[in-house]
């Protein structure tokens, strides 16, 4: 009797009788594309993404045109995914972003004029509260082609947020997307910020002084860092410049950084990082060469 | 209330009226009844109304296997002092072994464990079950996913490309 009844339910749909909220955290483990294309299942699934608050968008799961001609192939793919993200964000409902995460590959071609789309992609999540913002991608300079500022937007939504860069940046040149970032106003429940392949003598004072508008900061990493300049000079992590940027964040935990040992500035970080955040915070400080 | 033995015992009671007698520390792998029992101490008996006997049984067999598999390994932390690195990645493994295997049911009855773990708060479990049922639909086509879950398609054809010409950007081509 028990395996006639068995048998009779496992052809009953439970999946859809789910709640929305529930499906949702099944779909927040399919990338973004899967998450849409579930819309044609059937009406109770026909606008399920439009409500789904965590949206993970790879590009590698998109494929290169049929006739790969380099350049133009990964174009191609770059575009297509440029449209997908864009029309997702467009079509979907007004529900808050809990989790934002994208992620870019291959290096391509920035002369489109569509990447000044990515920095409205970044307006938009921090306008839906977004918590967690990871955005992985080995373009330089995605953001350069665009007008809409960033930094009269506060982030005060922002719990966990991840930037990352397949390739080191080095020389003099600042790092659009942390360095707007960074410049938003309150980070009032940021937890936990994690930076890697940065030029880190760009940055210092900046990552100092944003430390201080974030209260709640418990997990710094930055890996991967490079601290020297095209030329080998290193001008802007010297001592004048560490003075006027005191840090106060009582809540830190840790602070990770990954360097490059033949960095010269990595003596006087190190010890801008003891005499301050050791001084206002339990925090421990781990500092690891990458070199041999 | 006075208790002698050194482990509280928990009644919990499923929607269809069996009663399943669980240790406390078992029964507090679930975040619902924990929160239960923090609030009134003396509580030994749990009605547990969204949940039936079968699938309570599971959540159980879950949560006990859980609960000995971090005894088992406090026990050698305790007697060698520190854990050895190769002997808590094998029981880590074993236990990954376990849910696997304990993955092995229909989707009736993962969607079931979905919603109990839900319920319950069993975070671990809520994972597990989570993640199977995505793996499910992960590199499906619509088609497969519907055979899958026995998902009715009451779309006619004309609904269905009416959806998929308003939304022909995220049915380009892709992996």
């Amino acid at each position: 009797m028990e395996r006639v009844g068995r048998r009779l339910r496992s052809d009953v749909d439970m999946i859809s009788s789910l709640p929305d909220c529930l499906i949702h955290v099944i779909m927040s483990f399919l990338t973004a594309q899967e998450a849409v294309r579930t819309c044609i299942l059937s009406k109770r699934w026909e606008k399920l993404w439009t409500t789904l608050p965590f949206l993970d968008f790879d590009m590698s799961k998109f494929e290169c045109d049929d006739k790969p001609d380099g350049r133009g192939c990964i174009d191609g793919k770059f575009e297509r995914f440029l449209d997908f993200v864009s029309m997702t964000l467009l079509h979907r409902d007004t529900t808050d972003m809990h989790k934002f995460h994208v992620s870019f590959s291959g290096k391509m071609h920035r002369s489109s004029k569509r990447v000044m789309f990515i920095r409205s992609w970044i307006v938009y999540a921090l306008k839906h509260n977004v918590q967690v913002f990871k955005f992985d991608s080995d373009v330089q300079d995605l953001l350069v082609n665009s007008s809409l500022p960033l930094d009269v937007f506060t982030c005060a939504s922002l719990v966990d947020v991840s930037i990352s860069r397949t390739f080191p940046r080095v020389g003099n040149i600042k790092d659009l997307l942390v360095y707007e970032l960074l410049n938003c106003l309150e980070f009032s429940n940021l937890k936990d910020l994690s930076v890697e392949c940065l030029c880190l003598s760009c940055h210092f004072i900046l990552i100092v002084s944003f430390l201080n508008d974030c209260p709640n900061l418990e997990k710094l990493s930055l890996h991967r860092i490079g601290f020297h300049c095209e030329h080998g000079e290193e001008v802007h992590v010297n001592q004048e410049s560490l003075k006027i940027a005191p840090f106060k964040g009582g809540r830190l935990k840790t602070v990770d950084v990954q360097f490059y040992r033949h960095d010269y500035s990595v003596p006087r970080v190190w010890k801008y990082l003891q005499d301050h955040i050791t001084e206002n915070s339990r925090a421990q400080i781990i500092m690891t060469s990458l070199d041999n | 209330m006075a208790r002698s033995s050194t482990e509280n015992m928990i009644t919990l009671m499923s929607s269809d009226g069996e009663e399943f007698m669980v240790t406390e520390k078992v029964a507090r792998e679930c975040t619902t009844i924990r929160n239960m029992l923090e609030d009134d101490c003396v509580i030994t008996n749990i009605p547990l109304p969204n949940v039936t006997s079968d699938i309570l049984s599971m959540v159980i067999e879950y949560c006990m296997e859980h609960v000995a598999a971090a005894e088992k390994a406090a026990a050698e932390t305790a007697e060698k002092g520190s854990s050895s690195a190769p002997a808590a990645a094998k029981a880590n493994k074993d236990l990954e072994e376990w849910d696997k295997a304990f993955m092995n049911v229909d989707v009736y009855t993962l969607c079931d464990l979905i919603l109990a773990a839900n319920y319950l708060n069993v975070s671990g479990l809520l994972d597990l079950t989570i993640q199977t049922a995505a793996n499910l639909i992960k590199g499906k086509s619509p088609e497969q996913i519907r055979k899958t879950f026995h998902i009715q398609n009451d779309l006619s054809l004309e609904e269905e490309e009416k959806i998929r010409s308003q939304t022909p950007w995220a049915f380009e081509k892709s992996e």
